[in-house]
């Protein structure tokens, strides 16, 4: 068990370090854990070095690049085991423009082996996305669904 | 595996049966604030199993299920299902599709079914554990989940980590056998207490066994002596109670005997009242009629004396009215004597009346005759007076006509003077606005010339003014583009200096050896790197040259070098080279070198090529003193060639010729990455920026210049302007005055046309008008001299004439006044007479009415008296009638006496019975008591044997002998002996039952 979770531990760190850099375009950031004698009981340490920054605390860290580090610890963990399906409720609400155009361009690159179902209110997330699925509300207190395929009305377009 | 799709069903906002279809790829939610996005989120995470409520926006469970708007219910159950492909078998299920559904009810309770079958919680867990969709998983980010991922603990935080890496199935398992483990454990450890209690007590048991063998012995033969006793008690009371039975009986028969006959006397009793009751009946009837009789009788009399009170009433009424009418009639007569005076007096005055009007006949004829005379006198006078005025009146009107055409001829001879000095006056005029209308066109003429001539001025102006804009446009284009050149230039140079400051590039123990705040370091120098110029053109050919000894630490002597290790040490920060410069020798050059430094294409030695502080020569003379510079990599090898590849040549490309012949180069490193090459792109940029700086200043300088210039020629065309304006402006004026003159002057001519015919109009008007007044002087003469007529004599005539009338006036206003004041006296006799005649009118008709009572009276007095006499023949009839009914009671409460005296001798025999009937039944009850007590005397012995455990049959055959004192005595003896061991035998048998339970009951969880 020890020695699973250790190997598991190191590919995701290494995945990680290697997504962050490349999704806040430099920096970087390792895990580690709290007691190296005890695998089974230690905790899990996350250290960030944004570029252009000097390493700080998870607190200290802006809204979007906080949305950017969970987005990059989640895409770890898909590298090293996909899950069938992973539902993200609004993360994209803090990024700029560009950062959402690198996050849906990542979700993409996973999207052959997991399932994503992306809350947003971000224009280029949906330009990605190949189903909109609308909520409204036309009663008060009610809610309703509106489906639009977005790639067999691309197929049908062309 | 795969999410199909999901069906949400009275969850949160979604009321209806909602199914959410999910493709493979990217599946975007979107919709507006509020529409209910999240709660699909809340959902997912819902169905795998999270409990904390508020994790989903809710306060109580309740709150999870659709609440229920204005227009709809609320539902009564909330249901999520996911459904999942699982054809690749990632879930551990045999099925190829699984639908996982958790339900909620408005009591709470919570189901969860794993396809359409119920399940637990903990089954569902197990279901997902470490597919990457389990409990702890990263699968579902909602809003607050990345601030608890971030902010959690790092053991909280390993959680996800472990389900990643698939070792929760595993860690969960393992906490469950460590738990069974344990609980095992402890059962064990608790038989063993058992046992060891249970082993103690073996030893007492078995004393206590004996003992309760003895005691069973003699407990037996008690029980036989104490069955004897209670059977020899139960025959004896058998016996008593045939006896009590017979004695019931006779009081039985006895008791019937005696009702019998009580009911028979009852009957007798009851007819005789019956008949009683009847005659009870019948006397209250006659006491009726009797009381009936006599208030008949009574209301009679009353009635008899309101008749006679009635009757004198009316003879009184009778005389008073007689009174009355004789007073009338006295009236009467009176009031007709009165009226025979008043006539008499009326016939005189209408006498009187008859001669007075005749008399004011005659003056009426009389005053007409003066006054016709009066009113032609008056007229006469009148006609001669009008003549006489009619006269004055025209000759003061020829008077006025003449003076009024005199003054009017006078004034339009000043009018004539008058307006022929105003022809002149205009005639001075005319000629002077002639001279000045010709003025003012002389001088439209002039304002127009200057005027062209300015404008002419100002385009010149306007052109020049374009130029110098296009020219300072120009500057200060190339102004901003430099701008922001040294801008950008400046901005590398910062970043360059703070990494030159950081000393960057240097590796990690030259850093910390630099950065250190030790006594030593102000001893050290720096990098050697740091401490020289180098001309950019060198730069790489020196950075080549000097290779790793640019990050050599140059220290002022050994001792701070060695220091400075020792820190590193410490610190383990890595290692460094330390060139202190106490103990550093400069190198000796060849005089190959020499020579080859003055070869064609050769540049000298490097150490040259660079500028540093004199202090440094050893360290730079021993680093680079020998090594010579190349312009190309030709030269370069030429030269090396020639000197047997003796000499360490680097070329400007960064290529090296080693001594020894082998030789190094290729494409140069990242320029920022190495100093030497860092620090010349930073004294480049700086100059760059410097040239930057002045160009910017002289832009400035030269756009300042021809703002100035710009601004100068703006002033001046805006005066042009100004002037141009103005002179425009003056020439409009002239014209518009010219244009005013030239008017005036057509007036001026024609008002002095229309003063000539004005003044040849004046003219003939005067000479009319003197005509006319000699006409009117005239007349005037003539009619002064006409004669004034004889008014006076007219007038005497008149007055007199008018005299007489008035008196005749005067003497028939007095008549009239006399014949009013008869006339009046006249009326008022007749009105007196007829007021009379009312009066006596009224009088008779009281009369009338006064005789129609008197008789009304009359007949009323007869009707009283006859229904007295029918009144009180009516009351001798009801007095006999009461006597007949007094003398009918009085019989009947005779026969009602008896009665009574025969009732009241019945009821003392029927009393006596009763008595009789009484006693016999008491009798009987207390036979019954008797009884009943002996029957459960017999019961509570039958009780005693059995509670002894013996039946009677038993009893008989156990029996012994002996009388039942002597019986009672043996069983209190057998109870003294045994009584000691009774209550612990009791115990005993508790003790052992309890122990044996507990033991079993331990093995067989312990067992399990």
């Amino acid at each position: 068990m020890a020695e699973q979770f250790a190997k598991a531990f190191k590919e995701i760190g290494v995945h990680f370090q290697d997504i962050f850099s490349r999704l806040f375009g430099g920096g970087t950031a390792h895990l580690a854990l709290t007691d190296k004698e005890h695998i089974l009981e230690a905790g899990v340490e996350i250290y960030i070095r944004p570029p252009g920054k000097k390493q700080q605390s998870l607190t200290l860290l802006s809204g979007g690049e906080r949305a950017l580090t969970v987005i990059a610890l989640l895409l770890a963990f898909l590298a090293y085991h996909p899950a069938p399906f992973c539902l993200v409720d609004e993360v994209d609400a803090a990024l700029d423009e560009a950062n959402v155009e690198r996050m849906a361009r990542y979700l993409k690159n996973y999207s052959g082996a997991t399932q994503f179902i992306v809350i947003t209110h971000r224009r280029k997330t949906m330009e990605a996305a190949n189903t909109l699925l609308g909520v409204t509300m036309e009663e008060k207190g009610v809610s309703r669904l509106l489906t639009v395929k977005v790639d067999e009305l691309l197929k049908e377009g062309t | 595996m795969q999410l199909l799709k999901m069906e949400l069903r009275g969850f949160k906002s979604f009321a209806d049966k909602t199914t959410l279809t999910f493709d493979k790829g990217i599946t975007a939610i979107v919709g507006p604030n509020g529409s209910g996005k999240s709660n699909i989120s809340d959902a997912v995470r819902w169905v795998m199993g999270e409990q904390n409520v508020r994790q989903l926006r809710g306060q109580k469970s309740e709150d999870i299920i659709f609440a229920g708007t204005q227009t709809r219910r609320p539902q009564g159950a909330a249901e999520v299902s996911l459904y999942f492909d699982n054809s690749d078998h990632a879930l551990d299920t045999e099925f190829t599709e699984v639908v996982v559904t958790r339900r909620l009810f408005r009591s709470g309770d919570s189901e969860y079914y794993i396809n359409r079958r119920p399940c637990r919680l903990k089954d569902i867990h197990i279901l997902f554990a470490d597919t990457g969709i389990g409990q702890d998983s990263m699968a579902v980010i909602g809003q607050n989940r990345v601030d608890r991922i971030l902010n959690s603990k790092p053991e909280e935080r390993r959680v996800i980590f472990e389900e990643v890496a698939g070792i929760s199935r595993f860690k969960g398992r393992k906490a469950d056998g460590l738990r069974k483990i344990a609980e095992t454990e402890r059962n064990l450890e608790r038989i063993r207490d058992l046992m060891s209690v249970l082993e103690e007590r073996l030893e007492p048991l078995q004393e206590q066994a004996e003992t309760l063998q003895k005691f069973r012995c003699l407990d037996s033969e008690r029980l036989a002596y104490e069955g004897t006793v209670t059977l020899q008690e139960l025959r004896n009371s058998e016996r008593l109670l045939a006896k009590a039975e017979n004695s019931r009986m006779t009081a039985a028969t006895e008791e019937e005997k005696a009702a019998q006959e009580l009911a028979a006397a009852e009957g007798k009793r009851k007819a005789l009242l019956e008949v009683m009751a009847a005659d009870d009946e019948k006397l209250r009837r006659l006491d009726e009629e009797a009381m009936a009789v006599h208030n008949e009788l009574d209301s009679l009399v009353h009635r008899r004396e309101a008749c006679r009170q009635r009757q004198a009433e009316l003879a009184e009424n009778e005389s008073q009215a007689a009174d009355d009418a004789a007073q009338l009639q006295q009236r009467q007569a009176a009031w007709q004597e009165q009226k025979e005076t008043l006539q008499a007096q009326k016939d005189q005055k209408a006498a009187e009346l008859a001669a007075a009007q005749k008399a004011l006949a005659l003056t009426q004829t009389l005053f007409g005759q003066a006054e016709a005379k009066a009113e032609a006198a008056a007229k006469a006078l009148q006609e001669r007076v009008d003549a006489n005025s009619k006269r004055s009146r025209d000759a003061f009107m020829l008077r006025r006509d003449s003076e009024d055409l005199r003054r009017r001829l006078e004034e339009n001879e000043a009018a004539c003077q008058q307006a022929l000095k105003q022809w002149e006056d205009k005639k001075q005029t005319l000629t002077a606005a002639e001279a000045r209308h010709e003025e003012a066109q002389a001088q439209q003429e002039a304002c127009q010339k200057k005027a062209a001539a300015f404008e002419k001025q100002a385009a010149s102006l306007r052109q020049t003014a374009q130029e110098k804009g296009q020219r300072l446009k120009k500057g200060e284009d190339e102004y901003r583009r430099l701008r922001g050149d040294v801008d950008a230039a400046s901005q590398r140079m910062r970043v360059l200096q703070s990494m030159e400051q950081e000393h960057e590039g240097l590796g990690r123990a030259v850093k910390v050896v630099l950065t250190a705040s030790q006594p030593w370091r102000s001893r050290l120098c720096g990098a050697v790197g740091e401490l020289c110029q180098i001309p950019s053109r060198f730069a790489v050919a020196i950075d080549v040259a000097l290779g790793g000894a640019v990050r050599y630490v140059v220290a002022e002597d050994e001792r701070a070098a060695k220091q400075a290790i020792s820190y590193l040490k410490d610190r383990k920060a890595g290692r460094t080279t330390f060139l202190p410069l106490d103990t550093l020798r400069s190198r000796q050059r060849t005089a190959d070198e020499e020579q080859a430094a003055g070869e064609p294409g050769m540049l000298g030695f490097a150490s040259d090529a660079i500028s540093y502080d004199a202090k440094y020569e050893k360290v730079f003379s021993s680093l680079l003193g020998r090594t010579l510079l190349a312009d190309t990599m030709d030269t370069g090898s030429a030269v090396a060639r020639k000197y047997g590849h003796r000499l360490r040549i680097v070329c400007l490309d960064g290529t090296q010729f080693n001594a020894g012949g082998s030789l190094t180069g290729g494409s140069a490193r990242n320029q920022e990455g190495s100093l030497i090459s860092r620090r010349a792109l930073l004294q480049e940029l700086q100059e760059t920026c410097r040239r930057g700086q002045q160009r910017l200043e002289t832009l400035a300088a030269e756009g300042r210049e021809l703002r100035r210039q710009a601004e100068e020629s703006a002033r001046e065309l805006a005066q042009a302007e100004d002037h141009w304006r103005k002179a425009s402006q003056a020439a409009e004026q002239a014209r518009w005055q010219g244009g005013q003159e030239e008017k005036g002057l057509a007036d001026i001519r024609q008002a002095l046309a229309d003063f000539d015919q004005r003044v040849e109009a004046l003219e003939k008007e005067r000479a009319d008008m003197q005509a006319r007044l000699v006409a009117k002087e005239a007349a005037l003469a003539d009619m002064e001299t006409g004669p004034a007529a004889d008014v006076q004599q007219w007038q005497d005539a008149c007055d007199a004439a008018k005299a007489e009338a008035a008196q005749c006036r005067q003497t028939l206003t007095e008549r009239q006044i006399a014949v009013a004041k008869l006339t009046e006296q006249a009326s008022h006799g007749d009105d007196q007479l007829r007021q009379h005649d009312k009066w006596q009118q009224e009088l008779t008709v009281q009369e009338q009415a006064l005789a129609q009572r008197r008789q009304d009276l009359r007949r009323r007095q007869e009707e009283a008296a006859r229904l007295l006499t029918e009144l009180s023949k009516n009351i001798t009839l009801k007095e006999a009638d009461t006597v007949r009914c007094d003398q009918a009671k009085e019989a009947f409460y005779q026969t009602r006496n008896e009665s009574l005296k025969q009732s009241q001798d019945l009821d003392g025999v029927v009393d006596d019975l009763r008595r009789r009937h009484q006693d016999w039944q008491q009798r009987c009850n207390a036979a019954d008591i008797q009884r009943e007590k002996y029957k459960s005397d017999i019961s509570h012995h039958e009780e005693r044997l059995a509670m002894q455990g013996l039946s009677r049959q038993e009893a008989m055959e156990r029996r012994r002998e002996g009388s039942l004192k002597e019986l009672h005595d043996k069983v209190a003896s057998l109870k003294g002996r045994s009584q000691p061991w009774g209550p612990s035998t009791r115990q005993l048998k508790t003790n052992t039952r309890r122990l044996w339970k507990s033991g079993t009951s331990t093995t067989a969880s312990a067992m399990t």
